[in-house]
């Protein structure tokens, strides 16, 4: 495949990767994956609870003891001034008092003074008769004897979860601040940092909630009755609100499953506002903006990397962006929603990979239509009408594979018609000049004779080695353990007759070192010293020596044959075991090579290799270095 | 002696039969198999030497036929042009007697044919306490061997194997006949045992070119100790 397809295609996906991480986030789509981490992290980043802040719960305690709810209102009178004889600090009476009734004057006069008495308002959302909200807020007579009323409204998220509050709302022309901001100010006279920060379009903050339960708790009932030391209440901001089940102010905060009380929200928010800790989302688009950093860096490294590298980088990448966003929630208060950029890598992984599969199969498919294109004789198809693309591949491969078993048997064949029909014919050359004695023939004739029957045993010679070194090359070895010095011994046997037809010695003294073994095939092995020994004969000069060495050297085993000649010419010394590497020998007639790279070809068969070096005076040293084999135990 | 020669090659059967003659046999030759098969049910051969490629049957197809139908089945010698070590292999382990690989010298050949018809007319046992081979004496009481005038000691087994490779010159020994004779099929015998009494054989006796004897291994079959003709 062309590459700039390739880099089109991978352009085209990094696009629809972006464009869809983007409407993805646009559109929401990930929220309620988003909701689950923050969920996690979020208590993370709670602040560490404030001491001075305490609940008293209306519980079912407090119902079964004082009353079904409502209560008269002087119940509320009398825990309130049992608090302030306590010495509590502020009170946040989150309890609503809208309708009036014969005991207001005595809550009025219960709340009015010190510590400051805090009430609250809610706007109920929407309102009657398609207002969009109604005020609930306390009745004038006891909202006159109020320190202040704060809303005490929640933002629920679309899942009913309430992570963010409203700070302030805009109502009659002037800014209502929240229930507890009042406390704040009450506590530390001035305006709250998070309440200063927060903007006019949406006032809320995003509060970072402990879990239900976290915060010091008291019973309405205990308290009213005078049952808790007053050391518990003294200088504390006492919440006071519904914690029974039975009074529906209960909600679902991030991070706890179990429902948490109004008064418990409150808690939260005042200690957030205490610590001035909040969680700051990112913008939206920022987070589709950092979504795709990601992406495209996972999209340029694919280039580079192999398919398994690519997929373990793009785990990698997840969980990385899983473990920062987390991080970053609980130590630095930013969120940042990690889903879209954790679904990038996701989406595009399996696209690009998808991509260069085909891309493979294309090659795969040209290569093997070029193949097919070439071959003279491809095996036919076998049917595979009613198969699909895969199977229709698949028989391609069939006759792919089918053309190269035919390739190995005509191999074979033409291996077999070298061995026989190409050595016969030579084979009857030699046995006619053999069987004719030459006795009565002129002097001329008979030298004729030799030469031809020298042409004859040639040619058997070169089809031999191109046969052996084929073979070699072509067959998987059967290797045994081979007595190296035997195989040395049986080569110098075979070639003694000739070296000693023309003066020539063999020194076989280092040669004779018993149980030296390598793993080979020791016919292979036997011819190689052969054709040491055959080269290093014709190479020799007349009433020289061949000197043949059999060795250990640490795990190895050293086998070498050294000559007297003149080396190897400059030419073939670069590569001395090239096939073909054409010389002319000293004795005129022309060497092919295959002698010698049938020994290197035999020296890697055993695992080793097959060296080549001058003596300080000149000669051949040829060396074969095997791994040495080594038994146990042999006994007789 | 009366032995019959199978090639389709003119040249090679002309040879043979004057090889053999010029020996002292009587040696009749055939250029195409089905004629040898009939001649062969029909009289008696003291050897058959076969060539392998001969249309229509070849030689090794041959060889099996005489094994599983004749009897007395007599000696068979393969010569052939077929030089792979796995063909002689397969050759001999089909019940091939030896196998020779044409090109091959006139002695050779008839040393060859010698060693076969030795061995299947039963030679009387030597009595004597010393044995002659060339330059080598054995001594069989004393499992000693002479080598000119070096006494060279052996173990027992290396002794009677040397002894059964000199006593048959020339002939193909199994790896399994010599380890049934020598060994008596000693179970769980390293397969190496019987390389190395070769190995140790070869490196003691010093048997070579130089002292007139040639112990060759027949790859994929067993060994031969080749009496060696100076000439």
């Amino acid at each position: 495949m062309k590459l700039a397809r390739l880099w089109f295609e991978w352009f085209l996906i990094g696009l629809a990767g972006s464009i869809a991480l983007f409407l993805g986030v646009k559109a929401e789509m990930f929220d309620r994956a988003e909701h689950l981490i923050y969920d996690f992290a979020a208590p993370m980043r709670a602040a560490p609870v404030d001491p001075q802040i305490l609940i008293i719960g209306i519980d079912n305690d407090s119902l079964a003891q004082i009353g079904r709810w409502p209560w008269p209102r002087e119940r509320h009178a009398e825990l309130v001034s049992r608090l302030k004889a306590a010495g509590v600090r502020t009170i946040l009476y989150d309890v609503l008092f809208i309708e009036p009734t014969a005991s207001d004057a005595t809550v009025a006069k219960a709340i009015a003074g010190t510590p400051p008495v805090y009430l609250p308002i809610l706007f109920d959302i929407p309102g009657p008769n398609g207002a969009p909200y109604k005020i609930l807020k306390p009745n004038t007579t006891i909202a006159r004897a109020a320190t202040g009323l704060g809303i005490v409204n929640l933002e629920m998220d679309n899942d009913g979860r309430a992570r963010r509050i409203e700070i302030k709302a805009f109502e009659g022309g002037r800014w209502l601040p929240h229930l507890t901001e009042l406390a704040y100010r009450e506590m530390r006279g001035a305006p709250s940092p998070a309440y200063l920060r927060t903007g006019d379009t949406w006032p809320a903050v995003t509060v970072p909630f402990h879990k239900t339960g976290t915060f010091q708790a008291l019973s309405f009932s205990q308290v009213w009755r005078g049952g808790a030391p007053s050391a518990l209440l003294r200088g504390k901001t006492v919440i006071i609100g519904a914690t029974a089940t039975g009074l529906g102010d209960l909600y679902l905060v991030p991070g706890s499953r179990d429902l948490m009380s109004g008064a418990e929200v409150q808690a939260n928010l005042l200690n957030s506002l205490l610590a001035d800790r909040f969680i700051v989302p990112m913008d939206p688009n920022w987070v589709a903006a950092c979504a795709l950093v990601p992406l495209w860096l996972l999209m340029l490294a694919f280039w580079r990397l192999t398919p398994t590298q690519s997929l373990l980088l793009t785990v990698a990448v997840i969980i990385a962006l899983f473990v920062g966003s987390v991080l970053a929630l609980a130590l630095t208060g930013l969120w940042i929603p990690p889903v879209a950029a954790m679904l990038g890598p996701a989406i595009v992984y399996p696209l690009w990979n998808w991509r260069r599969l085909t891309a493979v199969m294309q090659f795969i498919d040209t290569e093997i239509d070029a193949l097919l294109a070439q071959s003279p004789a491809v095996p036919p198809a076998r049917d595979s009408s009613g198969g699909d693309r895969i199977a229709e591949g698949t028989e391609r491969l069939h006759q792919i594979i089918a053309l190269m078993q035919k390739s190995a048997v005509e191999r074979q064949e033409m291996l077999q018609f070298l061995s026989h029909d190409m050595r016969s014919p030579q084979a009857s050359i030699i046995a006619l000049l053999e069987g004719d004695s030459g006795r009565g023939l002129p002097e001329r004739t008979r030298e004729m004779h030799q030469r031809v029957r020298r042409y004859a045993e040639t040619t058997l010679r070169l089809a031999d080695n191109f046969v052996h070194l084929a073979r070699l090359e072509n067959q998987t070895a059967e290797c045994e353990p081979v007595d190296i010095a035997d195989a040395m011994a049986q080569a110098i046997d075979a070639v003694w007759p000739q070296a000693n037809s023309i003066g020539i010695a063999i020194d076989r003294q280092a040669a004779q070192r018993e149980d030296l073994w390598a793993l080979g095939d020791a016919a292979a092995l036997v011819r190689a010293f052969v054709n040491l020994l055959s080269n290093a004969v014709q190479a020799s000069p007349q009433g020289s020596a061949i000197r043949c060495a059999v060795a250990r050297d640490g795990d190895h085993v050293l086998a070498s044959v050294c000559d007297e000649g003149p080396g190897l010419p400059p030419a073939r010394k670069a590569d001395p075991f090239a096939r073909f590497g054409y010389t002319r020998l000293s004795s005129g007639a022309r060497g092919s090579g295959l002698g010698l790279a049938y020994v290197a070809a035999v020296a890697r068969q055993c695992g080793g290799e097959a060296r080549y070096a001058e003596g300080p005076g000149g000669g051949a040293h040829f060396t074969l270095r095997l791994p040495l084999w080594e038994e146990a135990d042999m006994g007789d | 002696m009366r032995i019959a020669v199978a090639d389709d090659e003119e040249t090679i059967r002309d040879f043979m039969a004057a090889l053999l003659t010029d020996g002292g046999h009587k040696c009749s030759a055939f250029r195409d198999g089905r004629d040898l098969m009939n001649a062969m049910m029909r009289d008696t051969f003291d050897l058959v030497i076969l060539d392998w490629m001969m249309p229509p049957i070849n030689g090794l197809d041959i060889l099996r036929w005489a094994r599983e139908t004749l009897d007395p089945c007599p000696p068979v010698i393969m010569l052939t042009s077929r030089a792979d070590k796995a063909d002689v292999a397969e050759a001999l382990n089909s019940g091939a007697d030896d196998y020779i690989i044409k090109p091959e010298t006139k002695n050779v050949i008839l040393a060859r044919v010698e060693a076969v018809m030795r061995r299947t007319n039963h030679q009387p046992e030597r009595q004597s306490r010393v044995e002659e081979f060339g330059r080598y004496r054995f001594d069989r009481m004393s499992n000693t061997v002479v080598l000119d005038s070096e006494e060279i000691p052996l173990t027992a087994r290396e002794f009677a194997l040397a002894r059964m490779l000199f006593l048959n010159p020339h002939r193909a020994f199994s790896r399994a006949y010599i380890l049934e004779t020598l060994w008596n099929s000693v179970p769980d015998l390293p397969t190496r045992t019987l390389d190395m009494h070769i190995s140790r054989i070869r490196s003691k006796l010093r048997l070579g070119p130089e002292n007139g004897y040639r112990l060759q291994t027949i790859f994929g079959h067993g060994y031969r100790l080749e009496v060696f003709d100076k000439e």
